[in-house]
């Protein structure tokens, strides 16, 4: 941890994400107190105010205060993001990790990955909402199941190279089990390269979610969304046009460190790194 | 050369067989029979067992599986539940937007993000390459509906220069000049993707420049110009023609937001529409078709390796 600080420190605009990322999750974790108005109320005579002291990023057309739902929308993001995240390193390692390990098993698991990966993300995200429906849990598996043959084709390449090393031989001479060589000398050795690789995928996640949102296919619109308020701007893009811009930015700004983010952990954890990822 | 595309033809069948298990198996995930799905919640059922025998629903999975795939084959789709006419025509009919859109979305790809790359690693850490790279790491972290809206807001409703939304065929009144109503979608559709082909190409010519054939072709003093475009950039046309094609199916799924963003009546917004009507043998189709693109796709960029290089040889 204290290397990884030190290698955010000596880059001035790495250090800016991260620091905006702790900003999130300080406005995600404490959404209530940062907020003077419930992002749900619905007050119909001040709809589509511009943005004042009352109300600072102004009123969408129920009323309801957009710093608010902005605020609230941050702590969704977030929890789906990383949700989606936990989900396809999980299942990306596992079936990676497996297929790399136990070959046979693996070029079936692989090719099946392949033909996922051979329908376009939005698509696919689409197909499967339209099979469970909308909400919070859906969108989490169907971005998750998109996601996942990516992280399983990056493992399922490290596996390949790990499981040749001397180590790994050693381990197997000595009759450690195949779970946990897996477990102890593969994915530990794998990490690195998972570990940035998932600081990209929330990036990419976040854009999905977002955009499913406002597509209208995500959660409901009630419950406040960055993609949802977008897709509510939309419709009043001439009268009212700070709807759509400030969750449009949250958005960008948090793509944009995630990237950052990502990149200067690559180049801390393993230079080599900037020919895979 | 031919043989090895009638090879590679042949080849694609076990991947098409293999995609269409996928989306044949996405419809039978749907909860509940799809006899019933069809029929609406208003059925009887006695109806709904009528349909699932005509649909060939009691039969065995494989060889319900079988029937299907040959009608898929003979570009039979199956018939949308909302429109009551088969799914191949339905999509169609909204061919014309997505085809156009792709089109021009290609073409601002292309015209920004060839030149804009090739530009940065030439005049590698002047002010123009710092402001490419700039601009490429921004259009990778803005969602494109977003980025819709903003051209939107901008350049239709504040400035007026083009419609806000909608399209008529090109065919219809207005011939040629229906094509403004796509100036904006396609710069949305495309900016994120030539941010993307601009850094590709920066770091693939950046490799190729420092080789030594290049300062071979300066030191007998040939013109900047034909070291640049005929013996670098020649020589790094395979990631690039590869980027390219996956781009175009990049741009045909993409343009499920922006055509919802501009109210284009596109295959995109029949995506969407259909995923709010569960109209599920139209997002099979569509599902299947975009599979079947993204194959071929790959077999045309091999295809255009043997041509490019010569030292490819299949």
């Amino acid at each position: 941890m204290k290397w990884f600080l030190k290698a955010i420190m000596k880059r001035k605009v790495a250090f800016m994400a991260l620091s905006f990322m702790v900003l999130l999750v300080i406005c995600a974790v404490f959404s209530p107190l940062l907020t003077a108005y419930d992002p749900l109320r619905i007050n119909p005579v001040v709809r589509l105010l511009p943005p004042s002291m009352e109300h600072i990023l102004g009123t969408d057309s129920f009323g309801r205060d957009v710093f608010s739902r902005t605020i609230y929308g941050t702590r969704q993001t977030l929890i789906t993001g990383a949700s989606i995240v936990g989900f396809s390193v999980f299942f990306g390692v596992l079936i990676g990790a497996m297929s790399g390990y136990f070959r046979p098993l693996g070029s079936v698991l692989m090719r099946l990955m392949d033909i996922l990966m051979s329908f376009p993300d939005i698509m696919l995200a689409l197909a499967l909402m339209a099979i469970f429906g909308r909400g919070l849990f859906n969108v989490i598996i169907a971005i998750g199941i998109v996601f996942t043959p990516r992280i399983a084709r990056l493992m399922y390449g490290l596996t390949l190279e790990i499981r040749e090393t001397t180590y790994v031989e050693s381990a197997r001479a000595l009759g450690v089990s195949h779970w946990r060589i897996i477990t102890h000398y593969i994915i530990i050795n794998a990490l690195s390269p998972i570990i940035v690789q998932a600081s990209f995928t929330f990036a990419f996640c976040i854009i999905a979610v977002a955009s499913l949102d406002f597509l209208g296919v995500g959660v409901p619109p009630y419950i406040p969304s960055w993609g949802g308020i977008v897709s509510e701007g939309r419709t009043y893009l001439t009268r009212a046009p700070w709807i759509m811009t400030f969750p449009g930015i949250a958005i960008v700004l948090t793509t944009l460190s995630l990237n950052l983010v990502g990149d200067a952990l690559r180049d801390a954890l393993d230079p080599r790194l900037r020919r895979l990822l | 050369m031919g043989s090895y595309v009638i090879r590679r033809l042949l080849g694609m069948i076990p991947a098409m067989l293999l995609v269409s298990v996928v989306a044949f198996l996405f419809m039978h995930l749907i909860p509940g029979n799809p006899a019933a799905v069809r029929l609406g919640p208003s059925a009887t059922t006695d109806q709904i067992e009528r349909l699932t025998e005509k649909m060939g629903l009691n039969e065995p999975i494989h060889i319900q599986f079988g029937r299907w795939f040959a009608r898929v084959m003979q570009g039979d789709l199956g018939e949308s539940i909302f429109f009551q006419q088969s799914v191949l025509s339905v999509i169609g009919s909204r061919a014309e937007t997505s085809i156009l859109l792709a089109t021009l979305g290609m073409l601002v790809v292309i015209c920004v993000g060839l030149p804009l790359g090739v530009i940065s690693a030439v005049r590698r850490n002047t002010w123009i390459d710092q402001a490419s790279l700039t601009v490429s790491f921004l259009g990778a972290g803005i969602p494109d509906f977003w980025l819709g809206l903003l051209l939107m807001l901008v350049f239709a409703v504040i400035l007026g220069w083009f419609p806000t939304s909608g399209f008529t065929s090109i065919f219809a009144k207005g011939g040629i000049m229906n094509l403004r109503y796509l100036i904006l979608p396609a710069l949305t559709l495309g900016i994120p993707n030539a941010a993307l082909l601009t850094r590709l190409t920066r770091s693939s010519m950046l490799e190729v420049l420092s080789l030594d054939y290049v300062s071979t072709a300066k030191a007998k003093g040939l013109p900047e110009r034909t070291v640049i475009l005929k013996h670098a950039l020649r020589n790094c046309a395979i990631p690039i023609i590869t980027t390219i094609a996956f781009t175009l199916v990049i741009l045909m799924a993409q343009a499920v937001v922006t055509e919802s963003v501009f109210a284009l009546p596109g295959i995109g917004r029949l995506v969407i529409s259909s995923v709010l009507r569960r109209d599920y043998p139209v997002l099979q189709g569509v599902l299947l078709l975009t599979a079947f693109l993204y194959l071929f796709v790959n077999l045309l960029a091999d295809v255009a390796y043997g041509l490019l290089d010569p030292r490819i040889r299949y």
